[in-house]
């Protein structure tokens, strides 16, 4: 298949730039259970600004620059516009706007990884969950517990439950909850090519696929350029939990390829991957584009199929995949698409695309793309939302967008993840939100007997099947 | 009439003795003041400039929601005026007198011995303010659990007494961290209750393993203390030392034989501690690192010819030290004839290799910056910000960053550094004038260095990083802007201390000088005549006098005087460099 048109976006920058508001909330679409839109007018001559919502005959008005809610007011409008809209007037600018209140609901919240967008060195960070209904955060790890940094969180459909957290530095470990029993695995073998990487759970629960990468980076001597991530080797392989096995084929484990970002179908019975043919790195770089592929599994026996096919020819045109996403009701395919290599997120061109399973068609989702980068991305539970993260806010510092989807593909506008007080606490936030993903409850983590597991040397070894 | 004559006499000798004691404590306060003020006035800068003291209360709230969090951001507050060492030394002059006057203020008998005793624990502290990984907070943490003691022994009903001190007990904990401890001994000490001393410890306990599940911080770590030490899972134990002994001199107070100590007692104790503050905090203090500290300082207010001037008295031995005084030479047009009149050790002094410490890197950066390679620039100060062992911002490096941002055009990201500079005392006002740049490229070109550092760096070529080929970097660079002189100077440098005569010349050749750097023409000579027989035919450049020098330090080598004589002849010469460095 080649892509329809893959050229980056260069549309119309979203609103949030010239628009005025901050976040730029004019026509999104956002679910009957969100928390509160706050918002700030960007211009000083809002400040006398009286901005009124309307649904029905149910009226709220704020006056000045600052729109702030009160939870009860605002859960009793939603409630009201919930399958229709919020009618909201401004008067300084004069000027009306809709915020799109759907149905569907959206899960329960979201956990991601808190790190300053920085090279090698990281300094405070931790993993997070935020309550999508509220402004609650709460820490689930960080960094200061322990030596070292956490990333590559994954968890299974967005079950609080099961999920594998990798940790780097002199207490590397990848941490497997597995139905709330949690372990610190040491993932290499002397059979694979490194430690496990990036996960993807099988929805049964039985399998963990993950990627093996050997990883570097650079760092671009030019203006518009900081630094690229690449790899200079990668390969799947599965962990099964229930044995404490490894396993991989030589269909997904090929010196010609680079094989990485797997994901199971919904129906577990394909794994859905990203592959580049190797090139000398770093002078090749790029050079080195991923297609998207796929491959049979079977679970019963967990056994991959030969018949690896390549469902997406993004190299012939000179792009290149990262992230493909599977949604749930195995309907689409979300993907991520760059001019060259595999970590997106330093690519400005970066742009989402959609695949439409069903017909084969794939385009590029303008609703949702900036003209900055858009990049790592996730499914609800439900299908209905997905969630990506967006550097248009100011190039750099990654941000978490929603947006819906209907049952026939038609997508609403993203909005930004509310904060309470949302202009300053943006402002002051130097931490990216790094691999946002979907969770359908509270985690949980018993965070003491994490800490312990994390600071004592105990691992258990990853096992290789022959 | 005679006991209204003793009287007289006995409250004449208490207003001698206060006004003894007071002048005691005044001549402490000076020496603390006078030490710290003249003596390690850069250890007070470098603590400034790793911290980044905001006023937002959302600052405040993420600083105080760990054991110790209060006393931490007091003390970050304190350290933000050290940005003038003057202010400095009087903080922490203050607080080291305040530990001494609240121990002694809070002995149960204010003897001689137990006046002289209340030294100790300000010496203690002391010699941790000598240490630039002791934070702030530690004084004052110790300050606080000394200060609730008489704040508990205040209230005068018994009962509602002991349920203070009790209830004071996590909350102390929690406010000033596990130097509150000292504040259970004392009170126990003045109450003399078993029960109320169990149940004050037991509380005190209680405290630290229940933080474990309110914050993200090990046991360990809340019981060594979360900011007393700048490195994490270091435990600071002179702060430690400091607080036992507060609660030492205090217990040693209430203890009978302290009533009325003998003169010679008192007397041998004040010497004890007098000698022992002399002799340790001279231990302690590490000149070594106050004149690191010192380059730096210099580094980044840029004060070139003081630099200079410096290491013309203080030579430059260590990487960090001979960078520094590498940078001010190319700023000042002096690298290529003055570099080797300086110690020189290797590239490591000119640009040493990425390491992740937060200190090597700010000066390594500012050589980026200096010759317009500011992508690096950026990546070298962001990494040494990111590596602070105890994940503070500073000051110095967002300001850099928003410069580095400015230049590349990234306002957004600029923007975000100017705003949170913004919230502190010292910087708001740059950070205002920076801010009016923003996306004004007229008003950016019109700031010489951005408009410098703009058409010094690369702009038609991109390519990776490599330190390995650091010299092709630096000639491209050169030859994007061949007024880019710096550069030139760096690359021409890298090729000497790598002793790379053969690239010294291809790219000295890049170049036509009037009148050739002493530096060059010591290079060009000794190349001449590791290839010649003589020197006739030598290149005009190389002036007589040069390679009658060189004809000299031959014989002189040849005759087999030792290194030393060498140097003492030879030390400012590329030669010397060459054949015995």
């Amino acid at each position: 298949m080649l892509l329809a048109a893959c050229s980056r976006y260069d549309g119309p920058a979203p609103e949030a730039f010239d628009g005025i508001i901050y976040p730029d909330y004019v026509g999104v679409t956002v679910p009957a259970d969100i928390a509160p839109l706050n918002f700030d007018y960007t211009s000083k001559e809002s400040s006398d600004a009286v901005t009124t919502f309307i649904v029905g005959d149910m009226t709220v008005s704020f006056r000045g620059g600052r729109v702030r809610w009160k939870e009860g007011k605002w859960k009793r409008m939603l409630a009201a516009a919930a399958g229709s809209d919020i009618a909201v007037r401004s008067t300084v600018p004069d000027t009306s706007w809709v915020i799109h209140v759907s149905t569907d609901p959206i899960d329960d919240a979201v956990a991601y990884r808190l790190i300053e967008p920085g090279y090698e060195v990281w300094s405070k960070m931790g993993i997070y969950e935020r309550e999508l209904s509220s402004f609650k955060e709460r820490a689930l790890i960080e960094n200061t517990e322990f030596e070292g940094c956490v990333n590559c969180h994954e968890f299974n459909r967005g079950a609080p439950d099961n999920f594998s957290l990798h940790i780097r530095g002199t207490h590397g470990a990848t941490l497997i909850q597995n139905n709330g029993v949690i372990a610190a695995y040491d993932t290499k073998t002397d059979s694979t090519l490194g430690f496990c990487v990036y996960p993807y759970w099988h929805p049964s629960g039985k399998y963990i696929i993950y990627s093996t990468n050997s990883t570097r980076q650079s760092f671009h001597m030019q203006v518009d350029k900081l630094i690229e991530v690449f790899d200079s080797a990668s390969d799947l392989q599965v962990y099964e939990p229930d044995s404490g096995e490894l396993f991989t084929a030589p269909q997904v484990k090929t010196d010609e390829y680079w094989e990485t970002f797997p994901s199971f179908s919904p129906d577990g019975r394909t794994v859905y991957f990203c592959r580049a043919a190797g090139q000398p790195i770093p002078e090749g770089l790029t050079e080195t584009r991923y297609n998207l592929c796929k491959v049979s599994f079977n679970p019963d026996t967990g056994e991959f199929g030969d018949d690896v096919e390549v469902i997406l020819d993004a190299a012939s045109e000179g792009k290149s995949v990262s992230f493909p996403k599977p949604s749930y009701d195995g309907r689409y395919l979300m993907y991520t698409l760059s001019d060259y290599g595999q970590f997106s997120i330093w690519h400005h061109e970066a742009d989402l695309w959609l695949l439409d399973l069903e017909t084969g068609e794939t385009r590029r989702i303008d609703e949702v793309n900036s003209p900055d980068t858009e990049s790592f991305h996730n499914w609800s539970s439900n299908s209905r939302w997905f969630l990506f993260a967006s550097r248009r806010d100011d190039g750099l510092f990654t941000r978490i967008y929603f947006a819906h989807i209907g049952e026939d593909g038609t997508i609403g506008k993203p909005f930004m993840l509310p904060q309470k007080e949302p202009l300053s606490f943006y402002r002051q936030l130097f931490r990216s939100y790094n691999v946002p993903t979907f969770v359908t409850g509270p985690v949980s983590l018993d965070k003491v007997n994490a800490r312990k597991i994390i600071n004592s040397s105990e691992r258990v070894p990853f096992r290789f099947r022959k | 009439m005679i006991s209204l004559r003793v009287n007289t006499r006995n409250v004449l000798m208490k207003i001698k003795q206060n006004h003894t004691r007071a002048a005691v404590s005044v001549l402490g306060f000076l020496a603390a003041l006078l030490f710290f003020r003249f003596e390690y006035a850069y250890h007070l800068h470098f603590q400034e400039q790793y911290q980044l003291f905001e006023w937002t209360w959302a600052y405040f709230l993420d600083v105080v929601r760990a054991p110790g969090g209060l006393a931490d951001w007091l003390g970050r507050c304190l350290t933000q005026f050290f940005y003038y060492p003057t202010a400095g030394a009087v903080i922490i002059a203050a607080c080291l007198t305040g530990i001494h006057l609240l121990t002694f203020a809070v002995c149960p008998k204010k003897s001689g011995l137990s006046f002289a005793l209340s030294f100790a624990p300000a010496v203690a502290m002391w010699v941790a303010m000598c240490d630039e990984n002791i934070l702030m907070g530690s004084p004052v943490a110790v300050l606080m659990s000394l200060a609730v003691v008489p704040a508990v022994s205040a209230v005068s009903s018994a009962g509602v007494r002991n349920a203070v001190e009790l209830m004071s007990v996590p909350l102390l904990y929690w406010f000033a961290g596990p130097v509150a401890l000292i504040s259970v001994c004392i009170l126990a000490a003045r109450e003399r209750k078993a029960a109320l001393t169990l149940a004050a410890a037991v509380l005190f306990l209680l405290s630290v393993f229940v933080s474990q599940y309110l914050c993200a911080y090990s046991i360990e770590r809340l019981v060594i203390g979360v900011h007393y030490h700048r490195f994490r899972a270091i435990p600071a134990w002179p702060v430690y030392v400091s607080a036992l002994l507060c609660a030492a001199v205090v217990l040693l107070s209430a203890l009978k034989l302290s009533d009325r100590p003998h003169p010679a007692v008192v007397a041998a104790a004040s010497i004890a501690i007098a000698a022992s503050a002399v002799f340790l905090v001279i231990r302690s203090d590490d000149r070594a690192k106050e004149e690191q500290m010192h380059f730096d300082f210099m580094l980044r207010m840029r004060m070139w010819n003081r630099m200079m001037m410096y290491a013309d008295r203080h030579m430059p031995v260590t990487p960090f030290n001979v960078t520094c005084n590498n940078i001010a030479l190319a700023h000042s047009d002096r690298m290529a004839d003055s570099m080797f009149e300086y110690y020189q050790n290797g590239v490591d002094g000119l640009l040493p290799q990425f390491e992740r410490e937060y200190v090597g890197p700010l000066a390594t950066a500012e050589a980026y910056w200096e010759m317009g390679m500011v992508n690096t620039a950026q990546r070298f100060i962001f990494e040494a910000q990111e590596a602070i062992p105890d994940y503070q911002k500073s000051a110095r490096c967002y300001k850099r960053l928003a410069e580095t941002n400015i230049v590349n055009g990234d306002y957004e990201v600029a923007r975000k550094y100017i705003g949170a500079l913004k919230n502190t005392i010292y910087y708001r006002k740059w950070a205002s004038d920076a801010e009016k740049l923003l996306g004004d490229e007229d008003a950016i070109m019109n700031v010489p260095e951005y408009a410098l550092k703009r058409a010094q760096r690369f702009r038609s070529r991109d390519f990776f990083f490599s330190y390995d080929e650091m010299d092709s970097m630096l000639g491209l660079l050169f030859l994007e802007n061949r007024q880019n002189r710096v550069a030139f100077d760096y690359l021409l440098a890298w090729a000497l201390l790598n002793k790379d005569i053969e690239r010294f010349v291809e790219c000295l050749g890049l170049v036509q000088y009037s009148i050739m750097p002493k530096g060059y023409q010591e290079a060009l000579a000794m190349q001449w005549a590791m290839t010649h027989d003589d020197a006739s035919g030598i290149p005009s450049a190389v002036e007589p006098r040069t390679v009658a020098r060189l004809n000299q330090f031959i014989a002189d080598s040849r005759t087999g005087i030792g290194a030393d004589k060498m140097e003492e002849r030879y030390g400012k010469t590329y030669w010397f460099y060459y054949f015995y460095r």
